[in-house]
């Protein structure tokens, strides 16, 4: 039992790169249209998502003795989701991810051991991140679509309030 | 308004200034935000309670109603006075407990959201399709000051459970008016946010975290859809929130006053919507197993029947009126083993029959990748149907698993109570799958929405304990949140079911071209556009004086009545009355390609209305007329109230026809249903077109012109078949050239 508890933290960080590295390979992968259909987009998922499992894994083994340093990289990369911008179209937001995570990374090195959570913590980041990052790419643009009739809305409330104030 | 409040104000108060020295006590002391919890429970209790007895004795009008809730205040405050050993407790938490910038950007946001909320409110009609059910029934009682049952053969949903409903009849009783009802859910998901800070608290959490996950609530997409509708499912699962916090705090304190307070949301809750079934459920072993502790047998049935025994007068009613009218207590529907099915003589099963399709969990079991797929297809997003949002599926699910995984640990310590909490989740989702059909998941996500708050109380309990691990990841993931947050306003903007979209009708009041709220039915879907153009004339035409008895006739789904009863409940529904006049004052069709007419009892067809020659046209649009009796169009009150309408709702049109004016003869008639016959219409009443306008249905302007005889008729759009036609003048419109043509019969 005690083994098995020793071998949760590795787990867990093995996992949470292993997350990061497959959403972060499908933005560099897929179309920024292949990225927003849900349909497409989920099936390229299932298809490269393992890959990055089975290299996240690979790597936290390799680096199983320096768990700190693992630690900190997996934390750092839960930076990669932001990668999902790019079902936008924003094109460069997989690169700007791996920039943003190298320097987390690099500061959470130089930081080790200073709050820089647990596996669990990190494996639950990675999971509220993947997720969410998913969900962004699927139903961002519907709220960009909106920000016309939003503007709307807000240039009619305050011509409600300016006419007010001039009654 | 300000005579409402204060009522509201009084009432509430009241409830929650004895609770708060009566009621449970987190740490020796008095929780006044608890009682907040209480108070808002039975302050909605008392007032549906109230509306029920007087509306059953059909005395349900608004002196006697306000005077009623004023005295049982009154009553509290007595008892309150009496038994009150403190002063009055302290409510907010300091400042700088709850101070963090991103709970002061969630209140930036529900500042503005209320905002928004109060304008649409204000501006635009009730405007989803609540006219289903929700709102037909309120407005009849209103008019005949009680309860009675709409004809099922319509809909038989009139025979549901009317609790939530009865919430919304509060501010229509009190302002004889549909203006302010579209904002009662919104109150309860603001109250909703105050029962997940208490359940937050409850759970040990702090109360900057609390308040975090309490103000992310509103801001959930299905909240905020739900919130400007009139249908009922917010107050149903804010119902269920309440009786889930009267259970955990009844497990927590053992206290007697959780376990009332736990079966007045039972029996409120169970008035407000059947699927409230399963919380009930859900949360019976909490209250047993705590029964259970350390009691004899006998005590342990007396508490629970006593539970019962409050739950029940504040859900019978509805359950004892259906059985007399029907002969079944839970019509429309049968309880089975397989959960709640539609009765065999259910109207709606009668209409459309039994849906085809398997059923979710079916699919789900067939196929597991679909319920990744559901996850992030989020069902019913950007309508008042569903969508759980970002917060929820992105952040709260994961943080679900762990709360889970947490409570399977605290379990095996002998601490019960978290397994026992959330298992709620996961049963209601799978009880959910269970009864819902795949292609329904889209409209029906709704019923479930309860899951939505404890998926926000998991997120905070998440939250604070990866907070003690990893500070700035926790920032991160509030930050995300909040941006979630932000989006889901932004898509606000775009929704249809129901639309948040003001600006038409801001400028319509800037311009002094307001006509009616029924105007902006125009932006709703399904049928309610069509029937605007005759709302919008009727409610005009007659919010000043007593109101008319309106006949109104469409395909069988599309049959809304609501909106014919007038903003300020000015107007009768020919069709409800039991002993209506012989001759309708108005008549409302409309008919859709391929649809019959569906009739309540008496037929009277939109041929007979036009051959009568009883009736004039006042609007006409693509398979919608609205008539109106020619004896009340001849009062001049009524005609200087049409041409005030025309002048303003077709004034853009006006101004582009006056130049084309000279063109036209004096001596032939128009004969029109085009849309701009309503402005040629206004300009021959004002007399700035001698000759006369007749606004006839679509399709019948040559039978129109042939009952002239040999005179010359001006057609609009398009020339009669089998008249010499000429073209006397064109106007851009609508995106194409509109021509008006001279007709003139041949020569034999």
């Amino acid at each position: 039992m005690s083994r098995v508890r020793k071998l949760v933290p590795g787990l867990a960080l093995g996992l949470s790169l292993g997350l990061a590295l497959g959403f972060l390979a499908w933005t560099f992968l897929g179309t920024p249209e292949q990225l927003g259909d849900r349909q497409s987009g989920l099936a390229m998922f299932w298809r490269v998502a393992p890959w990055g499992l089975l290299a996240g894994g690979l790597l936290s083994l390799a680096a199983a003795r320096a768990a700190e340093v693992t630690g900190a990289v997996a934390r750092g990369s839960a930076l990669v989701y932001v990668s999902a911008f790019k079902a936008l179209g924003v094109g460069w937001a997989p690169l700007l991810a791996v920039v943003a995570v190298s320097a987390a990374v690099l500061l959470a090195v130089r930081h080790r051991g200073r709050g820089n959570g647990s596996g669990t913590s990190t494996l639950l980041l990675h999971c509220m991140g993947c997720l969410s990052g998913l969900y962004l790419a699927f139903h961002a643009a519907a709220i960009v679509g909106a920000w016309p009739q939003f503007q709307a809305v807000l240039a009619a409330l305050f011509a409600l309030v300016s006419e007010a104030g001039s009654a | 308004m300000l005579l409402f409040l204060m009522v509201n104000a009084l009432m509430f108060s009241a409830w929650w200034l004895l609770l708060s020295g009566r009621a449970g006590q987190v740490d020796g002391s008095p929780s006044a935000g608890e009682a907040v919890v209480y108070a808002g429970l039975l302050g909605a209790a008392q007032i549906v309670l109230t509306e029920i007895v007087l509306g059953a004795f059909m005395v349900l009008h608004k002196p006697l109603l306000v005077g009623l809730n004023l005295v049982i205040a009154a009553v509290v405050l007595g008892v309150w006075l009496r038994i009150r050993r403190r002063g009055v407790p302290r409510a907010v938490a300091p400042w700088r407990e709850v101070f963090a910038a991103d709970n002061v950007a969630l209140l930036v946001l529900l500042v503005f959201v209320s905002t928004w909320m109060v304008v649409a409110a204000w501006l635009l009609p009730p405007r989803g399709i609540d006219d289903v059910y929700h709102l037909p029934p309120l407005y009849q009682y209103v008019r005949q000051g009680g309860i009675s049952l709409l004809p099922l053969e319509l809909r038989d949903q009139f025979a549901l459970p009317f609790n939530g409903e009865f919430l919304f009849l509060w501010p229509l009783v009190f302002f004889h008016g549909d203006t302010w009802i579209d904002l009662v859910q919104y109150v309860v998901a603001l109250y909703g946010a105050a029962v997940l800070y208490a359940l937050g608290r409850a759970f040990q959490l702090a109360r900057r975290e609390s308040l975090f996950i309490a103000l992310l609530l509103p801001f959930t997409p299905v909240v905020l859809g739900q919130s400007g509708s009139n249908y009922v499912d917010l107050i149903a699962a804010v119902t269920q929130l309440v009786l889930i916090y009267a259970a955990v705090r009844f497990w927590q304190t053992g206290r007697y006053v959780h376990l009332v307070l736990a079966g007045v949301a039972t029996g409120f809750g169970l008035g407000v919507k059947l699927t409230v079934l399963i919380t009930v459920v859900a949360v019976q072993p909490l209250i047993f197993l705590r029964l259970f502790r350390g009691r004899a047998w006998w005590s342990l049935i007396r508490a629970y029947g006593g539970y019962a025994a409050v739950a029940i007068p504040f859900c019978l009613y509805w359950p004892w009126r259906n059985f007399r009218a029907t002969g079944n207590f839970l019509y429309p529907f049968d309880l089975g083993v397989a959960g709640l099915r539609r009765s065999a003589d259910s109207n709606l099963v009668a209409q459309l029959g039994q849906r085809p399709g398997p059923k979710a969990i079916s699919d789900f079991l067939r196929e597991p990748g679909a319920l990744v797929d559901y996850l992030f297809a989020d069902p019913g997003l950007g309508s008042f149907h569903g969508g759980f949002g970002l917060v929820f599926w992105g952040l709260a699910v994961p943080a679900l698993v762990f709360c889970g995984f947490r409570a399977v640990q605290s379990a095996r310590r002998g601490d019960w109570l978290p397994l026992l909490f959330w298992a709620y989740v996961p049963v209601a989702f799978l009880i959910y799958f269970f009864q819902v059909k795949s292609a329904r998941l889209i409209y029906n996500q709704r019923y479930i929405l309860a899951v939505v708050p404890l998926g926000l109380l998991a997120l905070g309990l998440a939250l604070d304990w990866l907070r003690s691990r990893d500070r700035v990841a926790a920032r991160w993931v509030r930050g995300v949140a909040v941006a979630a947050s932000c989006g889901a306003v932004v898509q606000l903007a775009a929704y249809d079911w129901p639309g948040f979209r003001i600006s038409a009708a801001v400028a319509d009041r800037l311009r002094g071209e307001h006509t009616s709220e029924y105007r902006y039915l125009r932006q709703a879907p399904w049928g309610l556009t069509a029937l605007s153009t005759a709302w919008d004339p009727l409610d005009f035409l007659t919010r000043q004086g007593p109101g008319w008895t309106v006949f109104i006739a469409t395909d069988w789904s599309v049959f809304w009545t609501s909106p014919t009863f007038g903003s300020r409940l000015q107007n009768r529904v020919w069709n409800f009355e039991s002993m209506p006049p012989p001759k309708p004052d108005a008549v409302i069709y409309y008919r859709r390609e391929g649809r019959a007419l569906f009739y309540i009892d008496a037929v009277i067809t939109p041929e007979a209305v036009a051959a009568s020659g009883d009736y004039g046209l006042v609007t006409v649009a693509p398979g919608t007329e609205f008539w109106v009796l020619n004896e009340l169009l001849g009062d001049p009150a009524t005609r200087a109230r049409l041409m005030e309408f025309y002048r303003r709702r077709f004034a853009p049109e006006i101004r582009e026809l006056r130049p084309l004016l000279a063109a036209l003869p004096a001596d032939a008639p128009v004969i029109t249903s085009h849309p701009l016959g309503h402005a040629l219409r206004y300009l021959s009443l004002e007399g700035a077109l001698a000759a006369p306008v007749q606004l006839v249905p679509g399709g019948t302007e040559l039978a129109s012109a042939r009952k002239l005889g040999d005179q010359d008729v001006v057609s609009v759009g398009l020339p009669l078949p089998g008249f010499d036609a000429r073209p006397a003048a064109s106007l851009p419109y609508a995106g194409a050239t509109t021509t008006f043509y001279i007709n003139r019969r041949p020569a034999l």
